[in-house]
């Protein structure tokens, strides 16, 4: 059978690891995009008003327009938002935003919420769009990154071991 | 009474010089009190830590640990990983903390398994094994980081496309310890969780000194010979006091750089084992006996001449360096008279032991001849 | 087989396999488009270069005063000489001679000061012989800064305070050795006779002493401190005597770095110039209380070759630099190896 310490040494062990996971869990930072573009849903197509104050976690509101993407910093896979709508209309709405642990920066669609569209709508990943970059640029990142992954450097200069 | 106060003199000797030495280059340096003050309430939080994790190998008899450079490297390793990963605030830094400890334990392992191969010579040893141990530190980093080891962030790594940049920016945790409980008397910040971790720490330490353990420790550090006769596995402790004391270090470092708010991926760990060896010594510490106050009275010192030489050489002589100089002159100096004194008495004491050895053969022939 | 075992036993095995990464790294030479006997001729360049450096730590070895780590002060005392010569305007053949008289004047002072430390600290000689370096290189710095020097070329200009941090030899006594007699063979190879001839001499005294009986009485110090007690040797003197040796060689190791080096580096530069050459002589197969001049020889010759190799073989191969780590782990790996073997002469 398992001796006592070494049973201890695991459990301590077991509990670091389910504590690590936990800490990443929480305090993953994210990137939120808030956005206001309309977006299609379903057949049907959702807008936001005129001006609507977002609020994340209680933190200052941001006021943001029909078209436009506002970017906030959070940690942790759960938040609340709420959407005051200021002009074109009169709404308020609250709800809560889960976001998913290794998604880095989503797209957080203020349309989803305000049209009450079902939860998992509300967040999307972000896709980069393709770099629009010169030629010129291209071309000093390709010849940077051949030299990049090369497994050799740390193993061949057999650095001696005494 | 009067040979009273002088013992404490004598046994205070270093402590007291560096009191009258700053009291006078602070009026000279012409800085702010109240600057002066808030730096040395925050340095406290940030590097008090560090040096406390100095306290066990000394108990233990094997000297200044110049190892703890390796408990840091495992620190910063910690660090770049939650910063690489995103993880912000507290749970990054207790995260960077966590994935410290097992690189620390090993290599606390490898640094007293080193330092028992070479007994007598720990503290050389320690020093060149925190020299070496920087050189593979380097090759992980500016290596191994973003080829065999995956690094999501490419922002992290220099433009080369692996490697670990220059200097990595802390924003997620910036402070974060240090404004957990946040605290202002008089216009003063003062870090108050870090001041707790540091009491908890303190605690840890005096309760450690109590147990099984840490009368073992000590029994090393008195007489390896005897406590060896007494059963006690001599080279398992040393290498136990060396890896508590490399974990310390590397959780040290994690406070230290959440204060400053960025890594210096090749340099934040190089000097502070000397830094943290040096205060100590300042706080009275010697290579044989060092306590919590030490540790205390020690950092503030130290830290006090750090903030105040460059302005004060500039006002005496027209030179920041010259101040930078003399402060570097005396931390070095303080470890070399500290090892000087710990070697003189150390001689001095076995020079002792063997008249003593001699001088009792005598009598003991002499009365047998008597008797005879 | 056993043969084979036994010589890699006794000669190290960290050595054996530097030995083979040297050898990889010639062979590999001309395979990847470095030049062999540019190559060559760095590293002969070095070898003179730094080889008396590696000289001085022979005699504290030899007296069981441990690794010279303290090397620096020797190497201020070769700095005063340098700086003092030029200040007082010598140059060329007869400037080098100057600086050179003037460092061993300094190094024999220094020299003494430093070995009555040690011998109070007998046990502990490693550990305070650094940071005796170390604190005297920062008195230094605050000497050069406050000592009044007037040579144009070496303080700062716009009448700044102190000299410079690196002063330039150009026009003094700049490769006054190197090209002494130098042997020069096309474009790239070149012998620099004068300087390899200087480390032999010396290595020929330090020899020559160590048969004297001075020198006999100072290795048998080393080997076996209470027997060479008995046997009437003050053991102190000794010491003091191959510490006062190891210093002055080390002003003279220093000016001869500068002169191949062709600058004066002052402040800081010093501070840790003694690893080099510890790693250097223990390379060579010397232990931390037995060192001969083959270990000198044979460590110099290797430690340079790599660290001019290294760089060399890497940038062409693989586009990468990374001699610097290697450098480090190599040298610092050969000390800690050196510092946890069994010593096998008794105390």
């Amino acid at each position: 059978m398992i001796s006592r310490s070494a049973f201890q040494r695991s459990c301590v062990v077991l509990g670091l690891l389910g504590l690590s996971a936990f800490l990443f869990y929480i305090g993953k930072g994210h990137t939120l995009l808030l956005d206001t573009n309309a977006v299609t849903l379903d057949g049907k197509e959702l807008r936001s008003a005129e001006t609507v104050e977002v609020s994340i976690d209680g933190k200052e509101p941001e006021s943001m327009g029909r078209a436009e993407r506002v970017m906030v910093t959070v940690a942790g896979p759960r938040h609340r938002v709420s959407i005051e709508v200021v002009s074109g209309g009169d709404k308020k709405v609250e709800g809560r935003l889960s976001i998913p642990t290794f998604m880095d920066t989503a797209v957080v669609s203020i349309p989803a919420i305000l049209g009450e569209a079902p939860s998992r709508s509300w967040v999307t990943p972000f896709v980069p769009p393709p770099s629009e970059e010169a030629p010129a640029e291209k071309m000093q990142q390709q010849e940077e990154t051949p030299g990049a992954p090369p497994p050799p450097p740390a193993k061949a200069p057999a650095a001696p071991n005494p | 009474m009067n040979s009273k106060l002088r013992l404490f003199f004598i046994e205070n000797a270093v402590v007291i010089l560096f009191i009258l030495l700053i009291a006078v280059a602070i009026p000279v340096s012409g800085l702010p009190r109240q600057f002066l003050m808030q730096e040395i309430l925050m340095r406290l939080g940030r590097n008090s830590f560090l040096v406390i994790a100095l306290l066990l190998p000394i108990m233990a008899g094997m000297g200044l640990n110049f190892g703890m450079v390796l408990g840091a490297m495992a620190g910063q390793i910690g660090l770049i990983f939650i910063m690489d990963w995103g993880i912000v605030g507290i749970p990054g830094v207790l995260l960077a903390m966590i994935i410290s400890l097992p690189i620390s334990i090993f290599l606390g392992w490898l640094c007293g398994s080193i330092m028992n191969m070479a007994k007598g010579r720990e503290m050389v040893t320690g020093f060149i094994l925190a020299f070496f141990m920087n050189g593979l530190y380097m090759m992980i980093v500016l290596y191994a980081m973003g080829t065999l080891i995956p690094i999501m962030n490419p922002e992290m790594l220099l433009s080369r496309g692996y490697g670990i940049r220059n200097v990595v920016g802390l924003d997620g945790v910036r402070q974060c310890i240090d404004n957990l409980i946040p605290l202002k008397i008089g216009g003063l910040k003062i870090p108050v969780f870090s001041y707790l971790i540091i009491a908890a720490v303190s605690c840890f330490i005096v309760w450690f000194r109590k147990t099984k353990i840490g009368q073992d420790m000590r029994a090393v550090g008195q007489d390896r010979a005897v406590a060896d006769a007494a059963g006690i596995p001599v080279e398992r402790t040393r290498i136990m006091a060396i890896v508590i004391s490399t974990v310390l270090a590397g959780i040290g470092q994690v406070i230290f750089l959440q204060n400053l708010g960025t890594i210096n991926t090749t340099a934040s760990h190089e000097q502070i084992g000397m830094f943290s060896i040096a205060a100590l010594l300042i706080g009275g510490a010697s290579v044989t006996r060092a306590s919590i106050p030490n540790v205390l009275i020690g950092v503030t010192l130290f830290h006090l001449l750090f903030l105040v030489s460059p302005m004060a050489g500039k006002n005496l002589i027209g030179s920041a360096m010259l101040g930078e100089y003399f402060r570097q002159f005396v931390s070095y100096g303080v470890i070399a008279m500290a090892l000087v004194l710990y070697e003189w008495k150390r001689m001095t004491q076995e020079h002792e032991a063997r008249a003593e050895l001699r001088g009792g053969a005598a009598p003991a022939k002499g009365a047998k001849g008597g008797a005879a | 087989m056993e043969g084979i075992k036994r010589f890699i036993a006794d000669f190290g095995l960290p050595r054996v396999i530097i030995t083979f990464y040297l050898l990889a790294l010639f062979l590999a030479a001309p395979l990847v488009g470095v030049s062999l006997p540019a190559s060559i001729s760095d590293s002969l360049i070095r070898i003179g270069m730094n080889g008396i450096m590696v000289l001085a730590m022979v005699p504290m070895i030899q007296s069981g005063c441990g690794l010279n780590f303290g090397l620096s002060l020797g190497v201020i005392a070769g700095l005063l000489g340098a700086t003092l010569s030029i200040e007082f305007g010598f140059a060329g053949v007869l400037g080098f001679v100057v600086a050179i008289g003037i460092s061993q004047v300094f190094g024999a002072v220094f020299g003494y000061g430093y070995g009555k430390l040690l011998n109070r600290v007998k046990g502990g000689e490693m550990m305070i012989a650094t940071y005796v370096g170390f604190s005297s290189v920062m008195i230094m710095s605050i000497a050069w800064l406050i000592m009044p020097y007037k040579s144009p070329t070496m303080i700062w200009g716009f009448g700044g305070e102190g000299l410079r941090t690196t002063i330039s030899v150009e026009g003094f006594w700049r490769h006054i050795l190197d090209d002494f007699l130098a042997v020069r063979i096309g474009d790239s190879f070149k012998f620099p006779t004068g300087a390899i001839l200087v480390f032999v001499l010396v290595a020929v005294l330090i020899w020559a002493f160590f048969h004297l009986k001075l020198g006999t009485a100072v290795t048998a110090v080393g080997s076996n401190a209470t027997y060479a007690r008995a046997s009437g040797i003050n053991v102190n003197r000794m010491r003091i005597i191959s510490v006062m040796m190891s210093t002055m060689l080390g002003g003279l190791g220093i000016l001869v770095f500068e002169q191949s080096f062709g600058f004066i580096q002052l402040y800081e530069g010093p501070l840790y110039m003694a690893f080099p050459a510890v790693a250097a002589i223990l390379i060579g197969g010397a232990s931390v209380n037995k060192a001969t001049l083959v270990h000198v020889f044979i460590g110099t010759a290797l430690y340079q070759g790599i660290l001019t190799m290294t760089p060399a073989i890497f940038n062409a191969v693989l586009k990468v630099d990374m001699s610097d780590v290697i450098r480090i782990i190599v040298s610092n790996g050969m000390i800690l190896y050196a510092l946890t073997r069994k010593t096998k002469v008794a105390k």
